[in-house]
């Protein structure tokens, strides 16, 4: 064999084997397997990881960063505030990514997106390479619309607790210190906000806590909002049975202000309010490296997707999930709801990797419970399918649904929930 | 002028050979791409684990007592009740899906 024709030869056969090795090379940038870099390791984030990695059977190079080094559930977590659970309950390892899907796990907060380069930097990781990017960023308070009440914040005096993080047990604390008589306020901004149903199972907790160690200290609740926005009148019914000289329910009430040494509440209509312990919740957005990027483009708060594959409305090859996105009608912004998108985005992103056509009928399903005290718990459920005429997701008409009233099964079947979705995301 | 015999085995041209040969083999193997089937019908059933095990759902069932079983609880007077409540989300089609694919005899495989 002559020289040249070796070399023919050898040219065609390596021409070959890049073909064979499919379509997830071809979309990569080399010669290695896809690349997916998924920043935020929540309900979304873990759970898009793992499941591209079992739907690809691990053909997809999958990094997730997170800045925690371990996940801390949101839900579940105001148990603790009615001293029937702990913190342990709720915090979780991520290694199971790693050891059992193969997941890179990167900890560093990301900064910086460089769409073009398709790049992401954190705070000491740089240059981390994507071919597409999976933003699970969560939401992120605005403390400038509450006069105060980043001072208060900065201070160690107001903590809200809100976002899985270590912050609920300073909150407890504060609860725990509280003589009996006096006044805890919850403030809840206008909708849309992170797990909907939150706050009132918040005050719920918060209650039963009273009733049996400070029976004289009340729960006052300032919602910005015309009536309780989830599960409204079995929790007003609960409250009334169970809680009727403790918690005060003050609908259409908006906190502007905080002054957090006076501990007095400014309000956008009524007179000023005197506190003992607050938790204030703001308005919020997206999750800030989704805001600094520039891919909230709606209302200035939160990311517009493609439902079709939750592809960013701002930017190609970015997929946002959970509560960063301007959800669809009735969608709520739940870990449920996100670990289920997560899945969905995961099969999108196969597909599309393979060149195989979209999913034509997606669906999603969520269930949000809330534990009323510490036996009884109701929940709201429902199923989302993907209208491609319209497309958006579009709740099942019978499909959505509440519990009449809360109870015992409940509250167990919620406990199954919690150990599930925490397995499915995580082991 | 004389001219040595050329020969594969020769030790430069050896290498080459093993190679290509080695080339040869593994453009054999990776001629397919990755396989990735029933990629939306895995996709659908992974909703079922947010609350459920694999193993709770397979073991034990056959396909049609999988599907009168989802049936029952979308016809269930227990209007409030949360499985009735996502099963009634849920079409022929995507019920039959799910049988498939949780009561495969092999075992379901995400």
């Amino acid at each position: 064999m002559k020289r040249r024709q070796f070399q023919n030869q050898l040219a065609a056969s390596l021409g070959m084997s890049a073909l064979g090795s499919g379509a997830w090379m071809q979309k990569a940038s080399g010669a290695q397997a896809a690349k997916v870099l998924i920043i935020g390791g929540g309900f979304g984030g873990a759970t898009a990881a793992k499941y591209l990695k079992i739907f690809s059977k691990q053909h997809i190079q999958v990094t997730l960063m997170e800045s925690e080094k371990t996940f801390i559930s949101s839900p579940m977590s105001n148990l603790i505030l009615g001293a029937s659970a702990q913190l342990k309950d709720l915090e979780f390892s991520y290694s199971g990514l790693k050891d059992r899907y193969g997941v890179e796990l990167v900890q560093d907060r990301a900064i910086e997106i460089d769409f073009q380069k398709k790049r992401v930097h954190g705070l000491t990781h740089k240059n981390i390479p994507y071919d597409k990017l999976i933003l699970a960023p969560g939401m992120q308070m605005i403390w400038g619309e509450v006069a105060g009440l980043q001072e208060a914040r900065d201070q160690q005096l107001i903590f809200q607790a809100w976002d899985g993080s270590r912050d609920i047990l300073k909150l407890q604390a504060q609860l725990a210190s509280m003589q009996n008589g006096q006044t805890f306020v919850l403030s809840i901004p206008e909708s849309p906000f992170k797990c909907p149903p939150g706050p009132y199972e918040r005050a719920s907790q918060v209650a039963s806590f009273f009733k049996k160690y400070k029976p004289q200290c009340k729960v006052l609740i300032l919602d910005a909002n015309q009536d309780v926005l989830s599960n409204g009148a079995s929790f007003k019914r609960f409250w009334s049975e169970n809680f009727a000289s403790i918690i005060d329910y003050r609908p259409q009430h908006m906190v502007t202000s905080v002054d957090a040494q006076k501990r007095v509440i400014g309000l956008e209509i009524q007179d000023d309010l005197s506190y003992d312990v607050a938790n204030i919740l703001p308005p919020m957005r997206a999750g800030d490296i989704a805001f600094q990027t520039g891919l909230t483009n709606v209302n200035n708060k939160w990311c517009g997707v493609d439902f079709s594959n939750f592809e960013s409305q701002k930017a190609k090859d970015v997929h946002i999930l959970g509560d960063a996105i301007q959800g669809a009608p009735l969608m709520p912004k739940s870990g449920h709801m996100a670990n289920a998108q997560a899945k969905v985005l995961a099969a999108a992103l196969c597909a599309e990797f393979m060149d195989l056509p979209k999913d034509p009928a997606p669906f999603l399903t969520n269930t949000c419970y809330s534990f009323l005290d510490d036996q009884t718990a109701l929940h709201i459920a429902s199923v989302h399918q993907y209208d491609p005429l319209e497309k958006t997701y579009k709740v099942v008409p019978q499909s959505s649904g509440v519990s009449l009233r809360p109870s015992v099964e409940e509250a167990r079947q919620a406990k199954d929930w919690a150990q599930h979705i925490w397995a499915d995301m995580l082991s | 002028m004389h001219q040595r015999p050329t020969s594969w085995l020769e030790p430069k041209k050896g290498a080459f050979f093993v190679l290509a040969l080695y080339l040869f083999v593994l453009n054999a193997f990776s001629q397919e791409a990755p396989k990735i089937p029933n990629l939306y019908e895995r996709a659908h059933a992974s909703l079922c684990l947010s609350c459920h095990t694999l193993s709770s759902l397979s073991q034990g069932r056959d396909k049609d007592a999988f599907i009168k079983q989802l049936l029952a609880l979308q016809m269930s007077p227990k209007k409030d009740h949360v499985m009735s409540q996502i099963a009634r989300g849920l079409n022929q089609d995507q019920i039959i899906e799910l049988a498939n694919f949780f009561t495969r005899q092999e075992g379901p495989d995400l």
